[in-house]
């Protein structure tokens, strides 16, 4: 009765505040415009030279492969400098096939040819590799050649073959999305009780601190779940991301992450005095460590160890091995025990934390 | 009128180096309005706290209905209703969603519902406003609705924080109306106010100063038994004739009230009217008035002498 | 010929819609004056303050403010006064000099002017920090003056005070009440506004308004006497016979 008069109220309160209603939805669907389209990590048309000191048949092949991609755009090279080519951005990889080529492949012997690729930006970089080892492979199936076909290439295109950044981009948004919007709405709802001194009366009525903290993290776990929706919805109909594992499973984590978030965003209004003081918190401390060190964008394998131990304490490191396990891979509960043990100790960590600090706050 | 509902003795509270509560004692008895009387900071808040047990006395001792303000908070808290200094309902729901919220919190049985709010709405009468967000309301309706919810389950002891700052006239009497009203319904009501001419309308006043009850008592006795004289002079130009005034020998402190001067003496000692002919020029007139309770409130604040001995 | 009047409103009326916020009143009040303006919330009293202020236009009526328009000379009036509300106008997180600085730059102040009222405000509040403390770190009461003083700060003629002593305790109350008689004996009018009757008592002379309408002007004593009653409190409650 009295947690249904909470319930209630808190919902009166996000409906009318039609502004943050507003701002709550077409925040992750314009971020998903955003990332899956502008900030779209394949590159097409990476503009390349050749210099072919062979002239042999094999060495035309090869460059026939190339110039028969979509990703790479062989420009007539003139005779100019190389570094001024490539500081120009005129360029942004550079194939050099050696004399003997077609020499040592004929005598079945170890054969290299040489990529050079502008760096600048790694992440970049590696596409382009990953392009070009792509159309060396198309230029060994061309020309029947199978023995030196390298096995890494098939591991790296496994559950994404065709590379779409938006299959790493949708689950990663997520991520971001869920633990960013579920931290700001609990930090901010407890403090602005406070602020407005609504907290004094619930505080002397004869609520206890787990009907407050219910009452208020169900409306606001019933509407994260349906800002999960539309972004799963946005990405399986935008962007053609698949869901291949189980969709109740899909919920379950997107449930026990949400609560994560709810939980710690009770933390920080146990701790903050104002409203913008608890939602410049809750940003800070989610949106950046989520980007960055969840393995989201920046891969973190390629991080210094020290990053690497902090990226434990992230939940959306978690989060992300299971979306990505569940809409990719078709993991099943068990194969994502590990990361949701983690998952579910973060909740509970936050979830007694925070009541107990809320409970003191309440009594004392 | 012999039990005493409240009881507190030597209560001190200190918040880092000031002392908010220097040692205050009161008792207070249950159908009466009771006014805690002071400037900001005074420590009526302070006190008002206490008594909810939304604070913790660092000294004393005292019991609310008999339940000890340290060990029987939530008991004590069942039977206190609470309007705070700053308007705390919830802005964007309406009149009747803050009501029932609040019935809703107070774990009231579904089945008084209906009669609790025909007993709200015929006091306060707010009925016509039901659906009108809280927000919207004007000052007074915003105060009588905080005091409905207040109300809610029935306290036996209201605490009112500073009601009727910013309310205008009108409001206000009915405020006092619906007060007068609790009060023969045998509620005891605590309320604060920086306003002395509201301090009239309570039974029983504490004029609080820098954590200390400088006095206490009936307000009519308070300004019957006052014992400094206080005169009222009047003259065509009073400005220049009280700074005349004030820079004499005299004993006596000299203020402007509208356009007449009034004089507080220093002592119980009658002032010397030809004295101050001779001061201030011979049209004047000097009467002997009753001062208000404001006069005497600053009076006291004059006299740091005297403010520690309360009775 | 200079007038004695500060301000003369004759049959001033304000319509909104079919509302009429307004009705029709004509007032004077003299320079050196403490002139209260008493009236429950949607008496009228805040749309004849915005009209006189030139920040509404009447429907019909004639606003005269130091021998100037009001509806010809708005912006020339705007610079003869000065105004201060219940809600400080002041920035909280600057200091009380910084506050000074930019209400100088507003009603371009002379430099020389502005450096003597730093000084008066630092003598009147005996601190000698104003320029590294916040405003709102200051005590109610000061930043009451300060607000005063910023208020002033152009020399207007004449000040309205809106409520400004809403929640100011009585000590506060009376050094504040001081300061305006010192105003009014230096020739300033002086407009007040509350909802205290006890502050209503300390006006040279008051208007009651109701439904739009003035309803009772005078003296405090007049008023009194003419309700036979001992309180303003009374005389108001009687005057809009409520």
């Amino acid at each position: 009765m009295a947690l249904l008069g909470i319930i209630t109220k808190e919902f009166y309160h996000i409906m009318r505040d039609f502004r943050t209603l507003i701002i709550l939805f077409l925040m992750p669907l314009l971020q998903m415009i955003m990332f899956g389209y502008a900030l779209n990590l394949e590159i097409q048309k990476v503009e390349i030279t050749i210099d072919d000191f062979d002239h042999s048949e094999y060495s035309r092949q090869l460059i026939r492969a190339f110039q028969g991609s979509d990703f790479f755009e062989i420009i007539s090279d003139d005779n100019q400098d190389l570094e001024v080519q490539f500081f120009k951005r005129a360029i942004r990889g550079h194939l050099t096939i050696p004399n003997g080529f077609a020499k040592n492949m004929n005598a079945n012997q170890p054969t290299q040819v040489d990529f050079m690729i502008d760096a600048s930006n790694s992440n970049d970089a590696i596409l382009i590799e990953q392009y070009a080892m792509q159309t060396l492979l198309h230029f060994k199936e061309l020309i029947g050649v199978k023995q030196y076909v390298p096995v890494e290439i098939n591991q790296v295109f496994r559950f994404n073959p065709e590379l779409k950044s938006t299959y790493f981009m949708v689950p990663g948004l997520l991520a971001l999305l869920m633990i960013m919007i579920t931290t700001m709405l609990t930090s901010i709802t407890l403090v602005r009780e406070k602020e407005m001194g609504t907290m004094t009366l619930l505080k002397i009525s004869p609520l206890h601190s787990f009907e407050i903290i219910i009452g208020k993290v169900v409306p606001y776990l019933l509407l994260s779940l349906l800002v999960g929706t539309i972004i799963v919805l946005v990405g399986v109909i935008l962007f053609q991301v698949p869901v291949r594992g189980s969709i109740l499973l899909l919920y379950f984590f997107l449930l026990l992450y949400c609560l994560t978030g709810l939980s710690f965003g009770m933390m920080i209004s146990s701790l903050a005095k104002t409203q913008q003081v608890a939602m410049l918190f809750a940003l800070m401390s989610t949106v950046l460590p989520t980007l960055i060190l969840a393995g989201f964008i920046f891969p973190l394998a390629a991080m210094p160890k020290i990053l690497q131990y902090i990226s434990y304490i992230i939940p959306a490191r978690y989060f992300l091995i299971i979306v990505r396990g569940i809409m990719l891979k078709d993991n099943t509960f068990i194969e994502l025990l590990k990361p949701s043990l983690a998952l579910i100790g973060f909740s509970t960590i936050f979830i007694i934390v925070s009541t107990k600090k809320f409970k003191t706050y309440l009594e004392q | 009128m012999s039990e005493k509902i409240i009881q507190l003795k030597n209560i001190a509270k200190r918040y880092d180096n000031i002392m908010a509560l220097d040692h205050v004692s009161v008792s207070i008895p249950h159908s009466a309005i009771i006014g805690f009387i002071g400037p900001d900071g005074a420590g009526k808040s302070t006190l008002m706290k206490i008594i909810l047990t939304l604070e913790t006395a660092d000294e004393g001792e005292g019991t609310v209905l008999g339940n000890s303000i340290e060990t029987k908070k939530r008991a004590i808290r069942r039977h206190i209703g609470y309007m705070p200094e700053i308007f705390s309902l919830y802005t964007d729901l309406s009149v009747e969603e803050n009501l029932k919220f609040f019935f809703q919190i107070y774990k009231i049985p579904k089945s008084q519902y209906k009669e609790k709010m025909e007993m709200l709405y015929g006091f306060n009468r707010l009925e016509n406003f039901k659906t009108t967000l809280a927000g919207h309301l004007s000052g007074g309706m915003k105060q009588k609705l905080a005091l409905s919810c207040a109300l809610m389950h029935d306290p036996k002891i209201l605490v009112l924080d500073e009601p009727t700052t910013g309310v205008d006239p009108v409001s206000r009497a009915e405020f006092w109306k619906m007060l007068n009203q609790l009060k023969s319904e045998g509620k005891t009501v605590l309320i604060s106010t920086p306003y002395l001419d509201e301090a009239m309308q309570c039974d029983y006043i504490y004029l609080f100063h820098q954590g200390k009850i400088l006095k206490q008592g009936l307000p009519d006795q308070i300004i019957s038994e006052y014992e400094i004289p206080f005169y009222q002079i009047e003259t065509r130009d009073p400005i220049p004739a009280m700074k005349k005034l004030q820079r004499s020998q005299l004993h006596a402190r000299f203020y402007l009230i509208g356009d007449t001067i009034h004089c507080a003496m220093l002592t119980k000692a009658e002032p010397s009217v030809l004295e101050m002919k001779k001061i201030a020029g011979n049209e004047i007139t000097i009467k002997k008035i009753t001062p208000t309770l404001e006069d005497i409130f600053l009076d006291l604040l004059e006299r740091p002498g005297e403010i520690n001995d309360v009775k | 010929m200079m007038s004695n009047d500060a301000l003369t409103i004759q049959n001033l009326t304000k319509k909104f819609g079919t509302f009429t916020a307004v009705d029709n009143i004509s007032l004077t009040v003299k320079k050196g004056e403490v002139f209260g303006f008493l009236g429950a919330n949607g008496a009228g009293k805040t749309t004849t303050i915005r009209m006189i202020c030139a920040l509404l236009e009447p429907t019909s009526g004639e606003i005269e403010l130091d021998g100037l328009s009001v509806l010809r000379q708005p912006e020339e009036v705007k610079m003869r006064i000065g105004y201060m509300s219940q809600k400080f106008s002041l920035y909280q997180d600057l200091t009380p000099f910084e506050n000074m600085e930019f209400f100088s730059e507003i009603y371009n102040v002379a430099p020389e002017k502005l450096a003597e009222e730093k000084e008066n405000l630092a003598a009147e509040l005996k601190l000698n920090n104003l320029d590294n403390i916040l405003t709102k770190e200051l005590p109610l009461g000061y930043k009451q003056r300060l607000a005063l003083r910023t208020t002033l700060i152009h020399d207007p003629p004449i000040l309205f005070l809106d409520e400004a002593t809403s929640g100011v305790d009585p000590v506060g109350r009376r050094q504040f009440w001081d300061q305006i008689y010192e105003l009014s004996a230096a020739g300033k009018t002086v407009f007040v506004t509350t909802h205290y009757m006890d502050e209503a008592e300390y006006c040279h002379r008051l208007s009651i308004m109701d439904k739009g309408k003035i309803v009772q002007t005078g003296t405090p004593a007049e008023l009194k006497d003419k309700f036979d009653v001992s309180s303003m409190q009374d005389v108001f409650l009687q005057a809009i016979q409520y």
